[in-house]
């Protein structure tokens, strides 16, 4: 595997599962995310 | 600070590097991919939810002290892949940075954005597999040449940096000096002393050679330079500029000797030519 390949594939692995769950964590928080306990 | 002090301290020798702006903003990224967790802190502690309020702030303080990590990390592979012998970085801080992010992604997948506990673990893993794909591992050996005649790495990079540093001395000393004609030749000694420890570093085979080399040709150099910067401040004397003339002619034919010596392997010579060096330094009152 060449080396910007395999950067290539790191970048997209650590953007995708970083900012999902950061992102994924910053959509709980808000009232979409958990309409149930926060709007109440 | 005062210039006695300036004097007695030469800065140690950093080897000037111009790599561009992407070398240099490598690692930035985990300072950019938590930014999120920003703004759900705050509607964390809008909405007074204190378990995402810990995972969210602990989890950002997390990131932040990766990217810090990793970007040490990586100064530092830089630094042993510019030279040529050099000890691993002590420690593997990519490595750790690295289990950082994995720690922190599965915790924030898993807590903050509510996955089940395999899916964390995924997110986790994947992070980490990017972590090395992308940045890769520190490097663990240590960096030799072969022909070193038992000399460690350690040892030989210590010699180097120990030979730059009294370099940048003397260089700090001609500053002092207020003699165009000493302070050419001055910078032209230093150009001759660069060259060969730079040669030393091609090829530390000459390092035996190389540590009488910079114990009393460029040891001595630096006291005569030093001396001389001093005492011309206080008193201007002819004596002692014919002294300090006399010294620099023979630091100087003697350096230029020693590079020819060092590219012709003259072993025997060039330990002939330092027993004489160590001689007439030792009359002058150098050494």
């Amino acid at each position: 595997m060449s080396k910007t390949l395999r950067s290539i594939i790191g970048l997209l692995l650590l953007i995708t599962t970083v900012s999902l769950a950061t992102c994924q964590s910053l959509y709980k928080v808000t009232p979409f995310g958990n309409e149930s306990s926060y709007e109440d | 600070m005062n210039s006695t002090e300036q004097l007695t301290r030469p800065k140690p020798y950093q080897k000037k590097n111009s790599q561009g702006f992407l070398h240099h903003s490598r690692g930035i990224l985990l300072y950019i991919l938590p930014l999120a967790l920003i703004p759900a802190s705050i509607l964390s502690f809008v909405y007074g939810d204190l378990l995402r309020i810990t995972i969210n702030i602990s989890g950002c303080a997390a990131f932040l002290l990766a990217a810090s990590l990793l970007r040490k990390g990586i100064a530092a592979e830089n630094e042993y892949q510019d030279k040529k012998i050099t000890q691993a970085p002590k420690w593997p801080l990519k490595t750790f940075a690295a289990f950082i992010v994995t720690i922190t992604t599965a915790g924030i997948a898993f807590i903050g954005a509510g996955n089940s506990f395999l899916v964390s673990i995924a997110f986790g893993l994947g992070a980490l597999a990017g972590m090395f794909f992308l940045y890769g591992f520190d490097p663990r050996r240590e960096k030799m040449l072969t022909g070193a005649h038992g000399y460690s790495a350690e040892e030989i990079s210590e010699t180097i940096a120990e030979a730059q540093t009294q370099i940048n001395g003397i260089e700090q000393a001609n500053r002092q000096i207020n003699n165009r004609g000493f302070n050419q030749r001055i910078r032209g000694i230093c150009q001759q002393a660069r060259e060969i420890v730079d040669m030393l570093e091609e090829s530390p085979g000459d390092i035996r050679r190389a540590r009488k080399f910079l114990n009393i040709y460029l040891g001595g150099a630096l006291k005569v330079t030093e001396g001389y910067a001093d005492m011309q401040r206080k008193h201007q004397s002819e004596q002692l500029t014919e002294n300090f003339e006399n010294i620099l002619h023979t630091i100087e034919s003697v350096f230029i000797e020693q590079k020819q010596k060092l590219l012709e392997d003259d072993v025997l010579d060039l330990d002939v030519q330092i027993e004489v060096l160590a001689a007439q330094l030792k009359h002058e009152g150098v050494i």
